[in-house]
């Protein structure tokens, strides 16, 4: 029964399969609808959505090669493409665990299972059209941010027993949370929850913790939700807000684990998880997720080449930590960097960038010659310029590391810590290439951390200072004190336990690295040579060669 | 930065804190992915059958009797192997259980929607008896497909009608769906009693209310838990089938 106000309609429908397009454009056509487009990818439809606005969008869930039906609607969220009263709606042919989990995490208007009868989107389209209607005031209100109207009809409505009222509930709990009206957010909770044990009430209770001030206690509610329903996507992401603002990296690069394991298509957490990796020196996992992130394809040029860029540089430090581990992943940089060079978009800077990646991965495969034939024009070039950026002249002097140019890159470090002495945040990224740290940041770490490893070594607890080390000579890898005790600690764990060749080959490597680097007047050499001495003891006594 | 002597020779347990990367590839789960496997090549056999069926209207009795049979059959296994997922991955506690407060009609209507046309070529009448304002808590998606199920068994057994009927009662939501046949047999009777849903041997018709039951039994409330019910009678005077939520 063709209705009249659905002619006014816009809608898309996005379908990588013709047949299925053609099926769904002839129902809506049947049911009234004038206006109807159609895309067969992501990135079609959220091109056909910045040029035209949609009031429907009928997406699959599966759309090929690129994006899926969840990262088309959370693109469309992020770029403010789909307004409040807009209709999204999730169709999909498989239930996978993945699909029901992220049709379940973005909250589409509605998720329907194929086959779908004409009767269902019939009857679906009606109820959601209903809802619109009737609140399409409230939409357009917050569509022009204007909260406080907006507070005002939802307020109405609920006293109006309205249909929709508990969706407006919700609406009005974020809004008193956004306008500080603490109490009255915690009233509407409460009373829900006096009711039923309702996510979004329980979740509601935490973000007014959080947003009083509260993080810890907010932390403690959502780890109990979340213990008690893994897949409330919502907890974790208010998790990871009152973990950033404690400034606790550590943790929050947990908690974006747990949630990708947990629902793995969303991309803005792929991407949330790699940076904090990254920063936080987990190179594998920051790698891993840049790697998805690209899979997944990207909405812009500039974007993909950002994360493209980011994904090689994640995996070289992953390929320093650990070569044959990260081999596959630095093949991968190797292959995405090469593609860098050809796009018209990308500017010079960038381009340079991802050569002297490309010669870093080269000089660690021991590929020396190939590796300063990339380079050594860019070095040539780079002496003509005047305006070199850091993040050159920093990727330059980590080339002759990985090139095992030590003393070129001493020099080199040493004329960039000149340069850059009064520049703080140069100095961090300088304090990677670095046997000791020269920014505040860095040195305030190392101190932070290597107090609090060495405590826990003086507890005895030298699982934990292992741990602990290791975290920091992630983050730092040519810091030689964190080396030493990473390596006093390992000693110490086997010769309580007992050897372990793993261990074994993990000392042996870092006393390689610092013997190679610690000359004889440097304050660390004796202690280097005693665990040296300390390792080789150890091993005879228990029979190792 | 610590100098040596901050540094005694001695201790240090294991360190090892590397994530086990052990897939655990159990037998069940083998047969879920089988499973799901199957239920997307129905899934295409069910799009496909309706799409012949609007193509090519069946011209006869005969060829509308063979259609509802095929319909039937492939609607019946689909909606089995979809509880027997479901069932698997709340086990594993990977599908999220999500209570929510939901509008019994739509739950109703989104069910008959979803099988319109089989209950088209069965020429099988669906009467709601539904209160339009009836809200109750429960996860819409899981009670869904419990419905859908019984519906389809119904379908198989009804004659011309099929009833939905939901109540309130005592804090509790009463849904119940009858048809107008000969009734359940009286061991389905039995096997639906809440002592006999454990030992289930798991022929194919206990299954259905076994996985009927699981999901009644997944909604709490304090000490409360849902429960399912076959008996004979009711309105129509055939089978009925009620779940009763807290």
């Amino acid at each position: 029964m063709p209705s009249k106000a659905y002619s006014q309609l816009h809608i898309l429908i996005v379908d990588d399969f013709n047949s299925f397009r053609q099926t769904l454009n002839k129902i809506m056509r049947e049911l009234g609808f004038k206006h109807v487009d159609s895309a067969k990818s992501g990135e079609e439809a959220l091109k056909a959505c910045k040029k035209n606005h949609y009031d429907l969008i009928l997406c699959d869930y599966n759309l090929g090669k690129g994006k899926n039906g969840q990262q088309v609607l959370e693109e469309l969220r992020k770029d403010k493409r789909i307004r409040a009263q807009d209709i999204f709606i999730l169709l999909s042919a498989e239930t996978s665990r993945n699909v029901v989990m992220s049709a379940y995490d973005c909250e589409p208007d509605a998720y329907l299972t194929k086959p779908i009868s004409t009767k269902t989107i019939e009857q679906r389209l009606k109820r959601l059209l209903n809802k619109r209607r009737e609140l399409l005031d409230i939409y357009t209100t917050l569509n022009k941010s204007d909260k406080n109207t907006a507070i005002a009809q939802l307020e109405k409505k609920v006293a109006e027993k309205s249909r929709y009222s508990m969706d407006c509930q919700k609406l009005l709990t974020d809004l008193y949370i956004e306008t500080q009206q603490f109490e009255k957010a915690e009233t509407i909770c409460r009373r829900t929850l006096e009711v039923r044990a309702l996510e979004w009430a329980q979740v509601g209770l935490a973000r007014l913790q959080l947003a009083q001030g509260n993080a810890e206690k907010a932390i403690e509610w959502l780890k109990d939700i979340i213990k008690a329903k893994p897949a409330c996507m919502k907890a974790y992401d208010i998790l990871a807000q009152a973990y950033e603002s404690l400034n606790n990296n550590e943790q929050l690069q947990n908690i974006f684990e747990q949630a990708v394991e947990v629902s793995p298509m969303s991309l803005n957490r792929q991407l949330s998880l790699a940076e904090v990796a990254m920063g936080n020196g987990d190179a594998e996992i920051a790698a891993n997720a840049y790697r998805k992130t690209l899979r997944y394809g990207a909405n812009t040029a500039h974007f993909n080449t950002k994360n493209q860029m980011n994904f090689a540089k994640s995996a070289i430090r992953f390929f320093e930590q650990d070569p044959d581990k990260a081999n596959d992943l630095a093949q991968e940089a190797m292959k995405t960097l090469s593609t860098i060079d050809d796009k018209d978009e990308v500017v010079p800077e960038t381009k340079t960038l991802a050569k002297i990646y490309s010669s870093q991965i080269l000089g660690m495969q021991k590929l020396q010659k190939k590796s300063k034939e990339i380079i050594d024009p860019i070095l040539d070039s780079l002496k003509k310029q005047d305006n070199v950026s850091s993040d050159i002249e920093v990727e330059v002097v980590n080339s002759h590391i990985y090139n095992q140019q030590f003393d070129i890159a001493l020099l080199k470090s040493k004329e960039l810590l000149k340069k850059y002495s009064d520049n703080e945040s140069v100095l961090e990224k300088i304090d990677y290439l670095m046997s000791e740290p020269v920014s505040e940041k860095g040195k305030a770490m190392l101190q932070e951390e290597n107090r609090k490893g060495i405590g826990l070594y003086k507890a005895k607890d030298n699982r934990g200072a292992i741990a602990c080390f290791s975290r920091l000579e992630k983050k730092y890898p040519r810091f030689t004190a964190v080396k030493l005790n990473l390596v006093q600690a390992m000693i110490g764990h086997m010769k309580d336990v007992g050897k372990d060749p793993a261990t074994i080959d993990r000392c042996k490597q870092i006393l390689d690295f610092l013997r190679v680097h610690i000359k004889g007047d440097d304050v660390h050499f004796q202690r280097c040579q005693q665990l040296q001495s300390m390792l080789s003891a150890m091993l005879i006594k228990q029979g190792v060669k | 930065m610590p100098d040596m002597d901050e540094f005694t020779q001695e201790i240090v347990p294991p360190s090892d804190t590397g994530r086990s990367n052990d897939e655990q590839l159990d037998f069940s789960f083998v047969l879920a992915s089988s499973v799901h496997d199957m239920k997307n090549s129905l899934c295409m056999l069910l799009g496909s059958l309706e799409e012949m069926i609007q193509e090519s209207p069946p011209q006869n009795d005969e060829q509308k009797n063979h259609i509802s049979i095929l319909q039937y059959e492939a609607s019946r296994i689909n909606s089995e192997l979809i509880q027997l997922l479901n069932i698997y991955r709340l086990q594993n506690k990977s599908l999220p259980f999500s209570i929510d407060e939901n509008y019994v009609i739509e739950t109703f209507e989104d069910q008959v929607a979803r099988n319109d046309v089989l209950f088209k070529t069965k020429n099988i009448e669906i009467i709601m008896d539904c209160d339009d304002d009836l809200v109750w808590f429960y996860d819409n998606e899981l009670l869904g497909n419990v419905i859908h199920n019984i519906l389809i068994n119904s379908s198989r057994y009804a004659k011309s009608k099929i009833k939905l009927s939901a109540i309130c009662k005592d804090e509790r939501l009463s849904i119940s769906i009858e048809d107008d046949g000969f009734g359940f047999p009286d061991f389905m009777l039995q096997a639906a009693l809440p002592e006999n849903n454990k030992n289930s041997s798991a022929d194919s018709t206990r299954l259905g209310l076994f996985f009927a039951a699981k999901i009644a039994s997944f909604h709490k409330q304090g000490d409360n838990r849902g429960e399912i019910e076959l008996s004979n009678g009711g309105s129509l005077n055939g089978g009925v089938f009620t779940i009763v939520l807290p």
